[in-house]
């Protein structure tokens, strides 16, 4: 593993992006879709053409093809090759690596228990569940003997519970190996758990810090809205009920205590009427504040004296027809809520 | 079934009907131990052989050309790439007879023959003739399936190759190629099938000799000519039976990849953000 670091790299998609990734180090890009977060990877990875100076260790690899740079580059598709079991795959996989065609099997089978996917070994990729492929991609990319990882969008795909069990997995790996990891997601608050560092992307140019020194660029974050809590009961069917401003929650159990849970401001469902389904996780408010942007509307409530963040879009703001000073019917999904 | 698909299946009866008749017809000329007779006769045991080993040679070189050919043009474009898809397409449109003598100008002593015979290479009147006239016929055939099949493959695993450190001979070996493969073979088959029922070009160019340049086609040709219908019959035959076990083994390949396809998603190439 090396460390990274870009100067002035830019390409039609890309306008002058500088950073530094220190060795070892996880460093996540986050932003809307189409501002180029792709494109970056794609950069590093030597897949897209671009102008500006790329540094592996200290070494400039701005000139070399994708097959020399070593880049371990996870798609958003995965891209698992379909006619090969998963152990075919890794072996593929190992041709960079320079590693003794007697070794390999060793390393396979290595790497598969590391990722728990042992027992696919024999098995092609196209029946497996989200999450396996998931695993099975990154043993891939660990077996080309990566100098750094490049994930775009890794749990994006998958179901809330898988995602969130996997992000941990990977937190734990990445720390335990020490691999220098680039993460773009759209997902802050994934950003924020996987990585050390982040910048906010916004047409193709870059802004380095934290979500909320983003300035205007991190305007558009799905920033999430820190919910102080109470756990009052375990239920049935892995979840707890918890108290807060706005009457009672349900979550799913954590096996663990927690006192407060976030969820993302555009994660908020809000209207004049109480929204369709079935009666849990409702509550009630005041508009308090209305902000219209280029295609939302940003709007504070006041739940019981807590000031709730909610971004919509103008066409759903328009059809509930709420104003500063009316009541407003709201909705916390259970999947969108993530303990702290 | 409703009365419209009723009156549709009409057509599709008759023509069926039809395709049973010829074979039915080829049937009724000649007695049943005339013509168990005539399968087991020399002559059409060498022009079965003769044939098999022919086309299989023409397979080869259709092969050797066309998939590296589909390959390039699956992957580049250049100003002309119409017209050279349209050059290399005239051959499957273009009469076997007017093919076999432009081959026998290109390949006969003013043009290239002398050249080749200094070296030892003599197509003219040969069985190595057949092979080139039935490579000729089956390449256009490849390239097209193949090429079709290349570009089904999403760009998506060539680029992951890459990332991986594959050189570019390893993803087409290992990555392209299997993936495109079903395709591919489906084509193989076809073309193989229009090889060994290939009339016109071999008769241009490696003539018509009795045990020698004699392909299941031509010992059609050479037995009606001289009344030897029974030998003719069973030849013709031999060469439906195998045009229908590889039209049916091509719906077979084409079947079953339907169910795996490799893939190509809706992005672009090349892909952006």
């Amino acid at each position: 593993m090396a460390d990274l670091r870009l100067i002035g790299v830019s390409n039609r998609f890309l306008r002058d992006v500088h950073f530094h990734v220190p060795e070892g180090e996880a460093f996540a890009v986050v932003g809307p879709s189409g501002a180029g977060k792709t494109s970056l990877l794609r950069a590093i990875a030597g897949l897209a053409p671009h102008q500006g100076r790329i540094l592996v260790g200290g070494e400039e690899i701005q000139s070399w093809p994708a097959d020399r740079r070593a880049m371990g580059f996870v798609s958003q598709d995965l891209h698992l090759f379909p006619h090969l079991t998963i152990e075919g795959n890794l072996v593929l996989a190992m041709g960079r690596a320079g590693r003794k065609r007697e070794d390999r099997p060793g390393r396979v089978r290595e790497l598969m228990d590391l990722l728990r996917i042992g027992h696919l070994a024999g098995r092609r990729p196209g029946t497996f569940s989200g999450g396996e492929k998931q695993r099975a991609a990154l043993a891939r990319v660990l077996a080309s003997s990566p100098r750094l990882l490049l994930l775009d969008e890794p749990f994006s795909k998958l179901d809330f519970r898988t995602a969130r069990y996997l992000r941990a997995e990977f937190k734990a790996l990445r720390r335990d190996l020490g691999l220098t990891t680039i993460i773009v997601t759209h997902d802050i608050e994934e950003a924020g758990y996987l990585a050390g560092s982040l910048a906010v992307m916004e047409s193709g140019g870059l802004e380095i810090g934290s979500a909320s020194e983003a300035g205007p660029a991190g305007a558009f974050l799905d920033t999430p809205n820190v919910l102080p809590c109470r756990i009052t009961r375990q239920l049935d069917h892995g979840l707890v009920e918890l108290a807060w401003a706005g009457g009672v929650l349900l979550v799913p159990d954590e096996g663990r205590s927690f006192s407060r849970v976030a969820v993302g401001r555009q994660k908020v469902v809000i209207g004049a009427a109480p929204p369709p389904g079935p009666s849990i996780n409702r509550f009630t408010g005041l508009i308090r504040e209305v902000e219209p942007c280029d295609d939302s509307v940003r709007v504070v409530m006041e739940v019981n004296g807590l000031r709730l963040r909610v971004e919509t879009s103008r066409g759903r703001w328009k059809r509930a027809a709420l104003s500063p000073g009316d009541t407003a019917r709201g909705l916390l999904r259970m999947q969108d809520l993530e303990p702290l | 079934m409703n009365r419209l698909d009723r009156l549709m299946a009409g057509p599709l009866l008759f023509f069926s009907l039809l395709a049973a008749g010829v074979i039915a017809a080829l049937l009724t000329r000649v007695s049943w131990p005339e013509l168990s007779g005539a399968f087991g006769h020399p002559e059409t045991r060498y022009a079965l052989g003769f044939s098999l080993v022919v086309s299989a040679g023409a397979m080869a070189v259709a092969v050797s050309i066309g998939a590296p050919s589909a390959y390039f043009l699956a992957r580049q474009g250049f100003p002309g790439k119409g017209v050279l898809e349209t050059l290399l397409d005239l051959p499957l449109v273009m009469p076997p007879l007017v093919a076999g003598v432009g081959l026998l100008f290109l390949f006969g002593r003013d043009l290239l023959g002398g050249p080749l015979a200094r070296v030892g290479i003599h197509l003219i009147l040969t069985p190595w003739g057949a092979v080139a006239a039935q490579a000729f016929i089956a390449t256009p055939i490849v390239i097209r399936a193949a090429r079709t099949a290349f570009e089904s493959v999403d760009p998506g695993y060539e680029e992951t190759a890459r990332t991986l450190g594959l050189k570019p001979l390893t993803i087409f070996l290992r990555v392209n190629l299997p993936l495109a493969g079903r395709g591919i073979v489906s084509g193989l088959i076809l073309a193989w099938a229009r090889a060994m029922g290939e009339f016109g070009a071999t008769l241009m160019v490696a003539g018509a000799t009795r045990f020698r340049t004699e392909s299941l086609p031509i010992a059609v040709y050479l037995n009606l000519s001289s009344g030897e219908v029974g030998i003719a019959v069973s030849c013709a035959l031999v060469l439906l039976g195998a045009a229908f076990v590889m039209l049916l083994a091509a719906r077979f390949v084409q079947k079953r990849g339907a169910g795996a396809d490799p893939g190509r998603g809706d992005r672009s190439w090349p892909t952006c953000a």
